[in-house]
């Protein structure tokens, strides 16, 4: 109990609540500028937080995390451009209700939707986060190789065209982590020459190179798209008759979104597509989707938001990051000084209640920010594009620079831009990429320890049976799009 | 009340002709397999350590592992589309078009403005990025420019070495706030 009263205490002084809400203002900004995202507004804040205490620091990147997945559906509705990935399902039927002249009705569907799946995720958030830490406790070296496989093999799941390019991103990511000096031995790898590189690759400003400067790029490219854009006088919150009749389509789709979200890679994106779906399926008006309808709002919006929280749990208990975004969160962790995992849950409870505090509180802002701001925040898509990217060059050099103050990672933030571009263009993700670099250390240490444990015998790895059933998991989980594939063509002969 | 903005860029949208091996994935996976023999034979190059200290694990043990895998998953990418059609996905949809004129200058002005970064000094460099790249991507008026250029790099600066403490290298011409 004094752990929740000290960390959502900590919540209550006046910095840190300016700086939740700042979060969120600039969660919602960055949601709603199509092209601009909440991972890439957390890549080019993390080094700023450095000046601050790491609670409120984490706490402002929460707040943003969950501000950004909500922003991106007020462009996803008036404009028909998802402001943000899990968005995009929102547009299917958002922007048609606009366009027939409801746009404040849909902006008040999906905020209440929002509200309800982000705050129902916090609950499961608060009471599963510390028990599914009490069980990690347990965990030796092996079980964490095995599970931090498991999360890697999750990659081939995660929103991108390709299984297979996206494992290649996550394989490349554990081996980017592997550029240093060797703990065990001293020996350095891969370094090039480049004294920076002794201690391993900066993360702060390869996020950035590949969120931002990717991004950039492509955006480049774009600059003659031509955009319809609905003016939203004001958000209209839906009537109590109208959420009554939804409440099951939140309820289930917060729950997808939770269990969705909890597991490691599978972010806000693939929740929102499947509980779009589920809404679908579960309709009475089924056919009506696409035409505008309040259960294809409700259905994505609740989802990714309720993923939003869920992916704090695996995050915050293991380490393990639980989608993109989280994957960025916990390298701010790691930035402050932090070891995710078990046994921060349990030797600072504190800390998670304080995200849970700010996260609840970026949950109820979304409303007042769509009662007050959804005018305004449709107007900032108005920013010409020629001035909004130059800002986020700018932000992204200063971001690269000052995380060491030093050039070496202005430029290992270009050239990670230069080939997220590319690599964005031939479909390999750069979540996968990012998930991969996180991951790295925990896969070789656990590797390493699980090894000389086991005497260089791999199979007796197997002896544990929580390591069997985390590779049975993998195993599953790769093979599950061949197996998909082979019926499909099954059924097509 | 709607309203449109700007014209659509016409796409030229030609296909590929693709058999069994996809040719740009080919050139991708050589690319990758390339990379991965470099970094390989690099590998051999790191300093052994007595058994005894590395535990039987020796440095390059582990990335040599990474690079197998790493490969051996390229070696699938140009017969990937394969499954890929059959599953209803375009792989080729955002190269399908030649990288735009505009993102190959804007890739060569970020090189040429982040070599000059360290010369120029932090507030340079944002002025500089402010008045190029706006013109760059289309914008013609210049007073809006010029006052992006002087406003906004003052207002970072100030903002991040005072409120923020960050340091801005003044570089070679000594320029700061």
């Amino acid at each position: 109990m004094d752990a929740v009263i000290l960390g959502l205490s900590l919540l209550l002084e006046f910095d840190n609540i300016m700086l939740i809400t700042f979060g969120v203002l600039i969660g919602v900004l960055v949601g709603a500028l199509p092209g601009l995202s909440s991972p890439m507004a957390i890549a080019l804040l993390t080094p700023f937080t450095i000046q601050l205490e790491p609670i409120p620091a984490i706490a402002m990147l929460a707040a943003l995390y969950c501000a950004g997945t909500f922003g991106g559906s007020i462009t996803a509705i008036l404009i028909n451009a998802p402001g943000a990935p899990p968005s995009v399902a929102t547009a299917l039927d958002g922007y048609p209700m606009a366009k027939r002249g409801e746009p404040g009705r849909a902006l008040g569907l999906a905020t209440v939707a929002s509200v309800c799946g982000g705050v129902l995720s916090l609950i499961v958030f608060i009471f599963a986060a510390p028990a599914l830490a009490s069980v990690a406790l347990q965990f030796r070296p092996p079980e964490y190789f095995a599970l931090a496989v498991f999360a890697l093999s999750m990659l081939a799941s995660m929103t991108g065209k390709s299984s297979l390019r996206n494992l290649i991103s996550g394989g490349v990511g554990v081996l980017l982590a592997t550029i240093g000096i060797h703990l065990t031995t001293g020996i350095e790898r891969f370094t090039f020459g480049i004294p920076e590189f002794d201690d391993g690759i900066n993360f702060v400003p390869v996020l950035i190179g590949l969120f931002a400067m990717g991004e950039l790029l492509s955006q480049s490219g774009t600059l003659n798209k031509a955009v319809e854009r609905i003016h939203a006088k004001a958000m209209q919150l839906p009537t109590w008759a109208e959420l009554k009749s939804l409440k099951g389509c939140i309820l289930r789709s917060s729950g997808i979104g939770t269990f969705i979200g909890i597991l490691p890679a599978e972010g806000s994106t693939v929740a929102a597509i499947v509980g779009y779906n589920e809404a679908k399926r579960f309709s009475k008006v089924s056919h009506e989707f696409g035409t505008g309808t309040p259960e294809g709002i409700v259905g994505p919006e609740a989802a990714n938001n309720a993923a939003a929280g869920g992916a704090m749990v695996p995050t915050l208990a293991l380490g393990i990051p639980g989608s993109g975004s989280t994957a960025l969160i916990l390298a701010a962790l790691i930035m402050h000084g932090f070891r995710p995992g078990p046994y921060l849950i349990n030797e600072t409870p504190e800390f998670v209640y304080a995200i849970f505090g700010a996260m609840f509180f970026a949950n109820i802002a979304f409303l007042a920010i769509g009662l007050v701001g959804a005018k305004f925040f449709s107007l900032v898509t108005f920013v010409p594009k020629n001035f909004l990217w130059p800002a986020v060059f700018i932000f992204s050099v200063i971001g690269a620079y000052s995380a060491s103050s030093s050039f070496i990672d202005v430029y290992v933030m270009l050239t990670a831009g230069l080939i997220g571009y590319f690599m964005n263009r031939h479909g390999f993700g750069a979540a996968p990429l990012v998930m991969g670099l996180i991951l790295g250390k925990l896969v070789e240490e656990s590797f390493s320890q699980s090894m000389i444990i086991y005497d260089n015998n791999f199979f007796a790895l197997m002896e544990s049976p929580i390591v069997l059933f985390f590779f049975a998991l993998t195993f599953i989980n790769l093979s599950t799009p061949f197996w998909t594939g082979f019926r499909k063509q099954k059924a097509n002969t | 009340m709607t309203e449109s903005i700007q014209t659509p860029t016409p796409s030229s949208g030609n296909a590929r002709a693709i058999g069994l091996v996809h040719p740009v994935d080919l050139v991708v996976t050589l690319i990758i397999l390339s990379g991965v023999s470099y970094l390989f034979y690099e590998t051999t190059t790191f300093a052994e350590v007595a058994p005894m200290f590395a535990q039987n694990i020796q440095p390059s043990m582990y990335p040599q592992i990474l690079l197998i895998i790493i490969g051996a998953l390229a070696v699938f990418l140009p017969f990937e589309h394969i499954l890929l059609t059959r599953k209803g996905k375009d792989i080729d949809k955002e190269r399908r078009d030649s990288i735009p004129r505009l993102t190959l200058f804007t890739m060569a002005f970020l090189i040429a403005i982040v070599a000059a970064a360290e010369t120029l000094g932090i507030l340079l460099t944002m002025i500089a990025i402010s008045l190029i790249m706006p013109r760059l991507w289309g914008q013609k008026k210049i007073v809006p420019i010029l006052m992006f250029a002087t406003v906004f790099p003052v207002l970072v600066v100030l903002l991040f070495s005072k409120v923020l403490s960050v340091y801005f290298d003044p570089g070679l011409f000594g320029v700061a706030l």
